[in-house]
């Protein structure tokens, strides 16, 4: 199959959803369900096949566009597509309980979603790259306001408002390298990219840290974040932690490494990335709304995911890579649950984590929180271990003592969450979790510990992405399209 | 005097100027207006400003439009028509996105009966 | 399902008494990280001390109507601490670790009287200590590029001071916190008393004990006492390092002696003993000498012996009659007579009075302190020791002496057999330990052989050898024994016939006859005159709360502060992007 499928399917299913709508809504969530489950498995079956893989389209690049799946692409679209069967499955029960929302909405804006998230990692053209990081703006937006109502609105206004002072920035900075290299492929701006003068070149760069670090929620650019997550319903919180906050920060990096950035602004991106953190985890502690506190958690696990990322030594991003998966699967299991909690108990505020009686949440929460935390034996260990081994062994302790003090922050308000959960005072309602959620929450926390348990499942992969993260020479190779 | 303003380096000129004019006037509607409508608006008139500035920067005295008909022969004595096609994918995009925002706007207007963008604070903890 | 679970308790101590010392396996986590469990004589005497404890605290579990999940949770635990105890890396060491500090977090918040706060409270500073230690791990993988205890230990020689200085203090702070050594304590004496009853006996017979092992392991294992001398230069006949150390635990036991004496509730009482007795192992432990480690490992040794009995006895007494506080209790003796035989016994070692094991080992422990010609240490010691003799006394007087203080207590039974059985296996345990000091020997030779220390002469099994002169236990046992069975017999004769009639109530003072509310028990307010004087005041006003509440404070109100600028404002974001785009630009064009 060739890569542009995984943008053209999704498109093709997308516009067939009134035809579906008027099959019934069985065919409506069946369809949106085959989509994701056939990406997913084309995705398992790249890692069997030789990396990178190119498509083409009509011409051979660099003058035509394409698709370029390395290493570090195929982590993240397994994860995308991972992420999107899970939220397919779940809006069967999401759907089942809200039987008047507006279903066929909801599809089109995610299978669009999935098919810019996956453009945004497989373009190796910025100009497409940018068309991408649109289609993903617009779904994301259209989903923030699915709730029609005074705070979901709010919220879809807010995010378009920020989405567009970004892409402003990004098509700048998108023009700039085309008048200075006259080109849009990424292989060769790569390639050219120290030769242009010194000043405009800064300008380029932040004006894509300003358009990527917006999107990817970084510190003095992320005020809008919380209140976006707040906004929205819990599937689409999930989306958003684990799938559109991942694409954006694949893109950050990719050029990064790609346009040669590392030495000059490592240590820039890391600070930034340590107050990311800093700010988000002690911004948590005070919040009331459990939406928002995620949403903290969320920027803060950026943070540190910006860090370590930027550090440019293959250990540390291998272990950035893990802790990236690792925590989209726990914000996936954290935000679904979620899900089921707010329904049950119509309510936001975090005491709703003292008002239920389920064991089977309970635990679920529990290794959501510890991985989140690295606590052993689950995933969150691993990354969060390999991150401060790849910092000590470049003699990095100050980030190390940075991470590990604030990490202590982090465990205030996700324990106090767990002790109002075990706590055995005050009234409980019983939670149903209802069957298709169950083995949904089973199979992403049994993925946590099996990873936390035998992390060279995955750590082969996130060797893989480290690598060609770092050293883009065979991105390269294919993307200017030598030995086609 | 006319030759100077046929000059390719005047006409960028004017069109760096003008277009840099054009993009602070955006600038400042987006610092300093708080209405919706006029937000949107305003971001129009900055990506509006960026076209001009592509596109201008890429028009080079003598050269025609990169349109392909039977008489052509060579492709010779064209501008480059990447941006062009670029612009006109932006313009897409762009009219999507505005059009998306004022649909937000109105059904935000119908609930609540505001506009005011620094006003929308329900989402507070 | 308790027999079940206690059996699934005795099969480690099989598997491990199996293997006979010569356990080593290892497996690949990733190709960076291996797992390995190695046995060491260290490891093993924790191992055995940590199952057995688990072993007899389940039988105790017997009378509880315990869930399948708080078993499971428990056994969890004692394999976390197996784990911990016989790991070769550090790696396996901090997994056992955590494991050990969540599991014990769910089995605590199962308790009926624990709060948010208390809980909070443990897990944040088992956090902490944790962080500490992974942050001393990663440190010192940076210069020796693996985790293996072997390897790390060879290549600490090499590292700057600096590095060696701050690896020490990290892995310290780590094991101090587990151990509660006063300033870091804050949790240990909430968690103790909050916890469930009988789990407060692993947590401070067991649990607490890991922070001790981890002590070992980094002083003699990975530093090496040699190591340490060489570093820190000697004073008199030790080291720098272990002076310094051996007043952090003397100011441990003397500070936390006090505040035990002045506890109303039991089993803060025994929280705050368990950190004056973890004290003393901390002054010793880092002599670096034969008796200094002997010493240190014999206390550890009976501490767990006595706080399993101390704490199953209580946990007994306030499951029967739903008191917890010394003011609620009394007159006991009549009503559950072997509960207070035992917990007699319990104190008799805990107050390190020949003729049990509690008295063996504060001789080796004073000894070592003799030996090293620590004199202040020495007179620290045995000035808390004799302090602890309060609240040994106030233990068993506030319980089972004096007169009922509250109602019901008349007429109270025995308590059940499976919380008697432990303690009299314990009980026995502690008068063999006092009789037969020598047979210690054998175990902790192989241990000072690891630490390349001299090992102690072995003159028989009665016979522990010390610097100032031969401790005969099996002999003192045999003269106390004897003495005592003399005066029981003469107690018996003298027996007087009418004590049983007496009712509390028949006395009357002052012209006042006390109603039924009056306490007329005297270890109501014991303790509280204490602050009379002027140096125990000092010590008993002062309390880490009021550093931690401030911090608490000021992180919260940091929070408050930070998460103003998160109030939804879209105008003033976009503003601020611009800006701070306008000033990067600046900054970036500049330079």
């Amino acid at each position: 199959m060739s890569l542009g499928y995984y943008f053209l399917l999704p498109v093709i299913f997308s516009f067939l959803t009134p035809y579906f709508k008027k099959l019934g809504s069985f065919t409506l969530r069946g369809s949106s369900i085959l989509l994701s489950f056939i990406l997913f498995v084309q995705s398992i079956a790249y890692t069997t096949m030789k990396l990178p893989q190119i498509s083409q389209f009509s011409i051979k690049p660099p003058l035509g566009i394409a698709f370029v799946l390395d290493g570090y692409s195929l982590l993240f679209l397994l994860i995308f597509t991972f992420s999107a069967v899970i939220v397919s499955f779940y809006m069967l029960w999401y759907f089942k309980v809200n039987p008047k929302r507006d279903e066929a909405r909801f599809y089109v804006f995610f299978n669009m979603l999935i098919a810019g998230s996956i453009g945004m990692i497989l373009s190796c053209d910025i100009f497409n790259l940018y068309i991408f990081f649109e289609i993903v703006g617009i779904c994301s937006y259209t989903l923030s306001a699915y709730n029609k109502d005074k705070l979901g609105l709010e919220s879809g206004i807010k995010y378009l408002i920020i989405g567009s002072i970004a892409s402003i920035f990004i098509v700048f900075a998108i023009m700039l390298i085309y008048l200075q290299i006259g080109t849009v492929n990424l292989g060769l701006i790569a390639q050219r990219f120290h030769e242009i003068d010194p000043k405009i070149s800064v300008l380029i760069v932040l004006m894509l840290f300003i358009g990527f670090g917006t999107k990817a929620e970084l510190f003095p650019m992320n005020f809008w974040a919380p209140d976006i997550y707040q906004g929205s319903i819990s599937s689409v919180n999930g989306l958003f932690s684990s799938v559109v906050a991942k694409a954006y920060l694949f893109v950050f990096f990719h050029l990064f490494y790609l346009f040669g950035l590392s030495s000059k602004y490592m240590l820039f991106v890391m600070v930034i990335g340590a107050i990311t953190f800093l700010v988000s985890e002690f911004t948590a502690l005070n919040q009331t709304n459990v939406k928002r506190l995620f949403a903290y958690s969320t920027l803060g696990q950026l943070g540190i995911l910006f860090m370590a990322l930027s550090t440019n030594s293959s250990e540390t991003v291998s272990g950035a890579l893990f802790h990236l998966t690792s925590h989209s699967i726990s914000k996936l299991l954290i935000f679904l649950a979620l899900g089921i909690l707010i329904h049950h108990l119509k309510s936001t505020k975090i005491s709703i984590f003292g008002d239920f009686k389920s064991r089977f949440l309970t635990i679920i929460f529990a290794i959501g929180f510890l991985s989140i935390l690295g606590i052993p034996p689950f995933s969150g260990f691993v990354g969060k271990i390999l991150i401060l081994k790849g910092f000590a062994l470049s003699h990095n302790y100050s980030a190390i003592a940075f991470i590990l003090l604030v990490s202590i922050v982090e465990a205030v308000y996700f324990f106090r969450l767990t002790a109002m959960m075990l706590d055995k005072k005050g009234t409980k309602r019983v939670v149903h979790v209802g069957f298709i959620n169950y083995i949904l929450l089973c199979v992403l926390a049994a993925l946590i510990v099996i990873f936390g348990l035998f992390p060279s499942l995955l750590i082969h992969y996130t060797d893989l992405a480290a690598n060609a993260l770092i050293n883009p020479t065979d991105y390269l190779k294919f993307a200017l399209g030598v030995g086609l | 005097m006319l030759d100077f303003f046929n000059s390719t380096q005047s006409i960028h000129a004017i069109i760096i100027v003008g277009s840099m004019a054009l993009f602070f006037i955006g600038f400042y509607g987006i610092a300093t207006q708080k209405n919706l409508v006029k937000v949107l608006v305003s971001f129009d008139i900055m990506e509006s400003a960026l076209f001009l500035f592509f596109i201008g920067l890429h028009y080079k005295v003598g050269l025609v439009a990169p349109i392909v008909d039977d008489k052509t022969k060579t492709f010779t004595g064209m501008v480059d028509p990447v941006p062009q096609a670029m612009i006109l994918t932006t313009i897409v995009i762009g009219l999507a996105i505005l059009a998306l925002g004022l649909s937000f706007g109105i059904e935000y207007y119908k609930l609540t009966g505001r506009n005011d963008i620094s006003k929308m604070n329900e989402l507070r903890d | 399902m308790n027999s079940i679970f206690l059996l699934l308790n005795i099969l480690p101590i099989l598997f491990l008494y199996q293997f006979g010392g010569d356990l080593h396996v290892s497996f690949s986590l990733t190709k960076d990280f291996t797992l390995s469990l190695i046995q060491t004589p260290l490891g093993t005497f924790f191992a055995y001390l940590s199952l057995i404890s688990f072993l007899l605290v389940t039988v105790s579990q017997k009378s509880k109507k315990l869930s399948c999940n708080y078993y499971a949770l428990q056994l969890l635990l004692s394999f976390a601490m197996l784990i911990i105890v016989l790991a070769g890396d550090f790696i396996t060491f901090f997994i056992g670790w955590e494991i050990m500090t969540w599991s014990s977090y769910f089995i605590i918040s199962k308790s009926n009287n624990i709060d948010i706060k208390s809980l909070q409270k443990y897990i944040l500073f088992s956090l902490a200590s944790a962080f500490s230690l992974i942050a001393a791990i990663v440190i010192s993988y940076s210069f020796a590029n693996s985790f293996d205890f072997a390897t790390i230990s060879a290549s600490f020689k090499s590292m700057p001071f600096d590095i060696q200085l701050t690896l020490i203090i990290l892995f310290s702070l780590s094991f101090f916190t587990k151990a509660g050594v006063i300033g870091l304590h804050y949790w240990v004496v909430d968690t103790y008393s909050k916890a469930p009853d009988l789990f407060s006996s692993i947590l401070s017979a067991v649990m607490s004990k890991m922070g001790i092992y981890g002590l070992f392991l980094i002083y003699g294992n990975i530093v090496g006492y040699q190591e340490l001398k060489i570093m820190f230069g000697t004073i008199l006949n030790g080291t720098d390092f272990g002076y310094t150390l051996a007043w952090i635990g003397v100011a441990t036991s003397i500070i936390a002696t006090f505040k035990a004496i002045t506890q109303d509730e039991v089993k803060r009482l025994l929280a705050y003993s368990s950190i004056a007795q973890l004290g003393y192992i901390i002054a010793v432990i880092g002599f670096g000498t034969t008796y200094g480690v002997a010493g240190a490992l014999y206390h550890t040794l009976i501490h767990t012996i006595i706080k399993l009995l101390l704490f199953i006895n209580v946990a007994a007494i306030i499951a029967q009659t739903g008191k917890n506080r010394f003011s609620e209790l009394g007159g006991l003796i009549y009503r559950t007579p072997v509960s207070f035989v035992m917990l007699l016994i319990g104190i008799i070692g805990l107050a390190g009075m020949p003729p049990l094991g509690g008295f063996a080992s504060k001789f080796m422990m004073y000894n070592a302190a003799i030996n090293t010609k620590f004199a202040l240490i020495l007179i620290g010691m045995l000035f808390s020791g004799a302090a602890s003799f309060l609240y040994c006394y106030k233990l068993v007087y506030g319980i089972y002496l004096g007169h009922p203080t509250s109602k019901g207590l008349e007429t109270q039974k025995e308590v059940p057999l499976s919380y008697l059985i432990p303690q009299i296996i314990l009980a026995l345990l502690l008068v063999l330990t006092g009789a037969f000091p020598g047979a210690f020997v054998k175990v902790i030779n192989p241990i000072l052989t690891q630490f390349s220390l001299k090992a102690l002469p072995y003159d028989g099994v009665g016979i522990m050898d010390s610097a100032v002169g031969n401790f005969n236990g099996l002999f003192i046992m045999s003269a106390f024994v004897a003495f005592f069975v003399l005066i029981l017999l003469l107690i018996s004769r003298i027996k007087s016939k009418a004590k049983n009639n007496i009712n509390r109530f028949d006395i009357s003072y002052c012209g006042e006859v006390p109603s039924k509310d009056t306490s007329l028990h005297y270890g109501f307010g014991f303790g509280t005159e204490l602050h009379r004087i002027k140096f125990v005041n000092a010590i008993l006003k002062r309390s880490t709360a009021t550093f931690y509440d401030a911090l608490a404070l000021q992180t919260k109100r940091s929070s408050e502060l930070l998460s103003r600028m998160y109030y939804g404002n879209i105008h003033n974001t976009m503003i601020i992007i611009l800006l701070f785009f306008s000033a990067l630009f600046f900054i970036g064009v500049n330079s």
